[in-house]
């Protein structure tokens, strides 16, 4: 099966985790991908990882000027855009007392305006070749909220949002923005995150009905579909793989046993 | 080249016609076996030749989703002619009762609503799933496929039993799916928009002409694609979800586009 034949993909956040896998995927898929991160090592170890048909883009996505040049990568390279997943994210630790202004000015860039700067570029390339689709990354945590997180927490949500007004203002453009939002998802970063902390590693694989983290190619799995026209119908919908996690409520924890 | 259902085996109710038959037909290209129902035994079996030219597994099962004997009878017949039952397509719907019972709900008779809450919700996914869980226990990933409607997300005058169906098929997808996470079942849900399919038996009432802001009304083939990737090993991380297959429409805040 290829999903993604001859289509030309850009993948941000494709130096690690559910970007690399995506990357990987997309080519295996028959895509031609424009690796972008703003690490160039790891931008370039994942097209290594692919082979032929991928090419190295080192971009801040918080960067106007660097997301505009990202999409002239994919046109100069391979002709045009069809595909843009918006992976790239960061994030600090913190409530609104805690966080500093400029680090939420830092993760609003990075998560939110990066998906506005990628429509802005990529809708008239996509556009002036009948179409594409834009598949970004929010969360779990734009759904809900968890402690600590509050930068994350909101623009994960402004993520979901932001994909609905796109997928209205350009559909007629023959153009599909959708979202991805990962439950706890075995990525470099997270599992980092779980090193450091005994009570986040003890629930985070017991949390979701199906006891255990996802792996960063199932998340690469439900963004290929989003961006193949298997999901043609498919648009301005959040698509939640997560474990059954948001399905449920803590309360169904309590009196049962994690299996 | 392996299918991507090679190994499973799914029944699909009322998939005589429409989006049952498209997924029945799609789920059958891609390996697996597939247990055509419905209540019409010539349509069926019509879709079962079809299905066997084109070099699939398929037989027809005469299934009344308004009876429990029949369900539960067909459940069993299903995983004992195929080995197992491994994957649930709760399609059914009681399509000539929505069509002729469109007035406002202090109209209805309780007949009347009783029989659209047996075709949608109890028959298709109560009874269903019921009587196919202890097959699908057993089954290597399994899985449960709702098919519920974008009525359930939104009020239209007329229709008030069938969205209070769809959504009770919405919630108890969300339980199944905690219900059967311990046995290896997953369980989604795909909320329909407005496909054409046939007699337009589905998204029923939700007007036709305008697709939405995707300009165009969708197709079975687009509720199929849905239902493919969910019942893969592709999506093994995804249940107890709502995916929406309506082009946009539910995304859409603009409340002037219905009567438009």
């Amino acid at each position: 099966m290829s999903l993604l034949e001859g289509k030309i993909a850009i993948v941000t956040g494709a130096g690690s985790g559910i970007g690399r896998a995506s990357a990987v995927r997309f080519a295996r898929e028959g895509a031609h991908v424009v690796v972008a991160d703003v690490r160039l090592a790891k931008a370039q170890e994942t097209v290594d990882l692919i082979g032929n048909d991928a090419v190295v883009a080192q971009v801040d996505v918080g960067n106007a000027a660097q997301i505009e040049a990202m999409v002239q990568v994919a046109v100069d390279t391979y002709g045009g855009l069809d595909v843009l997943f918006n992976n790239a994210a960061t994030t600090r630790l913190g409530t609104a007392v805690e966080l500093s202004a400029s680090d939420w000015d830092m993760i609003w860039r990075t998560n939110v305006s990066s998906v506005f700067f990628g429509a802005k570029y990529a809708v008239p390339v996509m556009a002036s070749r009948g179409g594409g689709t834009i598949v970004s990354t929010a969360s779990v945590s734009g759904l809900s909220a968890d402690a600590g997180q509050v930068a994350y927490a909101a623009t994960k949500a402004a993520v979901i949002n932001l994909t609905r007004a796109l997928a209205v203002d350009h559909a007629g453009q023959g153009i599909r923005a959708n979202c991805l939002c990962p439950g706890m998802t075995a990525t470099p970063s997270l599992l980092h995150a779980l090193k450091a902390d005994d009570h986040l590693r003890t629930v985070g694989s017991a949390a979701p009905p199906l006891r255990r983290l996802a792996e960063p190619e199932e998340m690469a799995a439900a963004a290929v579909w989003l961006a193949s026209s298997e999901s043609s119908y498919v648009n301005g919908e959040t698509l939640v793989v997560d474990g059954g996690l948001t399905a449920q409520t803590h309360f169904s924890q309590i009196g049962s046993q994690p299996r | 080249m392996a299918g991507r259902l090679t190994g499973k085996v799914a029944l699909i109710s009322g998939s005589t016609r429409g989006i049952g038959r498209s997924t029945a037909e799609l789920f059958a290209s891609e390996g697996a076996s597939v247990a055509i129902t419905g209540r019409t035994v010539e349509k069926g079996q019509k879709v079962v030749e079809r299905i066997r030219e084109a070099g699939g597994e398929a037989e027809f099962f005469a299934l009344d989703i308004t009876d429990e004997s029949s369900v539960h009878s067909v459940m069993d017949a299903v995983a004992d002619r195929f080995g197992a039952l491994t994957t649930l397509i709760n399609n059914a719907a009681p399509t000539d009762a929505v069509a002729t019972t469109v007035k406002p709900l202090a109209e209805y008779t309780t007949e009347e609503w009783d029989r659209i809450m047996l075709g949608t919700l109890t028959g298709n996914v109560f009874w269903a799933t019921k009587y196919a869980w202890p097959h699908l226990v057993k089954g290597d990933g399994a899985s449960i496929i709702n098919i519920s409607s974008g009525q359930s997300l939104i009020g239209i005058t007329g229709f008030s039993a069938y969205a209070a169906a769809k959504g009770g098929v919405n919630s108890v997808t969300r339980s199944l799916a905690v219900e059967g996470a311990p046995h290896g079942i997953r369980a989604n849900c795909i909320v329909v928009g407005r496909v054409v399919s046939g007699r337009g038996d589905s998204g029923v009432g939700v007007g036709e002409g305008s697709g939405g802001r995707l300009t165009r009304i969708g197709n079975p083939m687009d509720v199929a694609n849905a239902a493919l990737w969910l019942a893969s090993d592709e999506a093994a991380f995804v249940t107890g979800q709502l995916v929406n297959v309506d082009g946009g429409f539910s995304a859409n805040g603009d409340a002037a586009l219905f009567g438009s």
